[in-house]
């Protein structure tokens, strides 16, 4: 969890020492549209490190019951055994 | 990135032939020899047909509207709100698309040369790669292009030269033991990769510069048959070698490239092949990328794509890391899900304003 935590800040310190301040002189729209982008980079780190079983792409939530793996319904799907 | 990056059209085959033939040439061996045994070759061959089908509708509304993107001749065939429907289920998938492509990466990774190492690591090391690629523009890929391509390709005959020893022709008989099914099975798989994803690639044609325009169709098509050609020969040579268990070996040509042995001078060069064939990964992974960024400023009618490379990237990156981490998912998207996606939001789009472009043609006439 540690080496996932340094990675996603090392990256986020990067991004936003290199965007923030070319920012200010962007139009409204790409400011919000970038901090839309980075409200879902907060929702996905948050899965990331937490492995938390939230819907993703792979994992789709509709009301109380998951569908794991939308195509195939197959419920050994749900927070697949993550490799790492 | 901007209206004014422009290349030439030599180039823009270049990067189309890294785009079809970049990840394809390392996973499409394995797959379509386990579906259809012998028969893998002659299923792409079927698929490589339908592809050059797709290619011709792009080219047929690229010699429409030779200065608009997808986008732009999609708003004047069916309208805004129209393009808005349809666009954006396509931006969604190309989110998803760049992130397959790097967890692609990550598997290979992982199961051939960097067993230890977190996927994470080599995933963020990857997208900081290509997130500066794609920020520094079209024109230095198409710059960078023409040398990787050239090694790509080099180490890819390479592999197949040196393995020449270890050819059993007589393997490749019978062609078909269980009939045209699997053989049509395994057809769809190589269409919706990579053959149906050439659709995206009608967002950046316009980036030729004008006088080329005219010979952009010939290359393209010629792009397309060289990608075909490499495909081929990478299923062939690893039915040659491998026999009945080349559908059951993942990454085909990297387990030719473990097997060459030559006067113990030559051996374990399979890393070097294997870094060689993950640029072809990183350039359409970068191309995607920049596809990406082009749909989504053009898209919301945004100026300034740069300032949202990072962030974009972002993203795919961790979709990349926290979406279809298990082998066994990813490779039941690719062989299942991948290609009905595909059809939905690539080319089902396409197909729509052919026909309507098509139609307001009889019309005016």
């Amino acid at each position: 969890m540690f080496g996932k935590l340094v990675c996603l800040l090392a990256l986020a310190a990067g991004m936003l020492i290199a965007d923030l301040p070319k920012l200010g002189g962007t139009g409204r729209g790409e400011r919000l549209l970038y901090g839309a982008l980075c409200a879902v980079v907060l929702y996905l780190a948050v899965i990331f490190v937490t492995d938390a079983p939230l819907p993703n792409l792979d994992i789709c939530s509709i009301g109380s019951s998951d569908l794991p793996n939308c195509s195939s319904g197959d419920s050994t799907r749900r927070n697949p055994n993550r490799t790492r | 990135m901007d209206k004014l990056e422009r290349i030439n059209s030599v180039q823009m085959t270049m990067l189309f032939l890294f785009f079809m033939t970049g990840s394809s040439i390392v996973i499409i061996p394995a797959p379509l020899t386990n579906v259809a045994g012998n028969g893998g070759w002659i299923a792409l061959l079927i698929a490589l047909a339908m592809g050059m089908l797709l290619l011709a509708c792009v080219l047929y509304l690229f010699r429409r509207f030779p200065e608009q993107s997808m986008i732009e001749y999609s708003r004047l065939l069916i309208g805004r709100a129209a393009t808005a429907l349809l666009f954006i289920p396509f931006t969604c998938v190309m989110f998803w698309h760049v992130a397959g492509i790097v967890i692609e990466i990550g598997l290979f990774f992982k199961s051939t040369m960097l067993k230890e190492t977190p996927t994470y690591a080599v995933n963020s090391l990857l997208f900081a790669t290509i997130a500066l690629t794609v920020r520094a523009g079209i024109e230095a890929i198409a710059r960078m292009v023409a040398v990787l391509l050239v090694l790509m390709f080099g180490f890819i005959i390479l592999v197949c030269v040196l393995v020449g020893n270890l050819y059993h022709p007589e393997y490749l008989l019978p062609l078909m033991p269980e009939g045209i099914g699997p053989v049509l099975n395994a057809a769809y798989i190589a269409y919706g990769f990579p053959y149906s994803e050439l659709v995206a690639f009608a967002m950046i044609l316009p980036c030729v510069w004008t006088k080329d325009k005219p010979s952009v169709s010939k290359h393209l098509f010629l792009g397309l048959a060289i990608n075909g050609a490499t495909l081929i020969l990478s299923i062939v040579c690893s039915i040659m070698v491998l026999g009945p268990l080349s559908g059951d070996l993942k990454y085909s040509l990297y387990q030719l490239s473990r097997l060459i042995f030559i006067q113990e001078i030559i051996e374990r060069i399979e890393s070097v092949i294997g870094f060689s064939l993950i640029v072809g990964f990183y350039f359409k992974a970068s191309i995607l990328l920049h596809i990406l960024m082009r749909t989504v400023t053009q898209l919301l009618g945004l100026k300034d794509e740069r300032i949202l490379v990072f962030p974009v990237s972002f993203v795919c990156l961790l979709l990349s890391i926290t979406t279809y981490t298990n082998e066994a998912s990813m490779e039941e998207l690719v062989n299942l899900t991948w290609p009905l996606i595909n059809n939905l939001a690539y080319v089902g789009p396409l197909l729509l304003m052919t026909g309507v472009a098509l139609f307001r043609r009889r019309m005016a006439k």
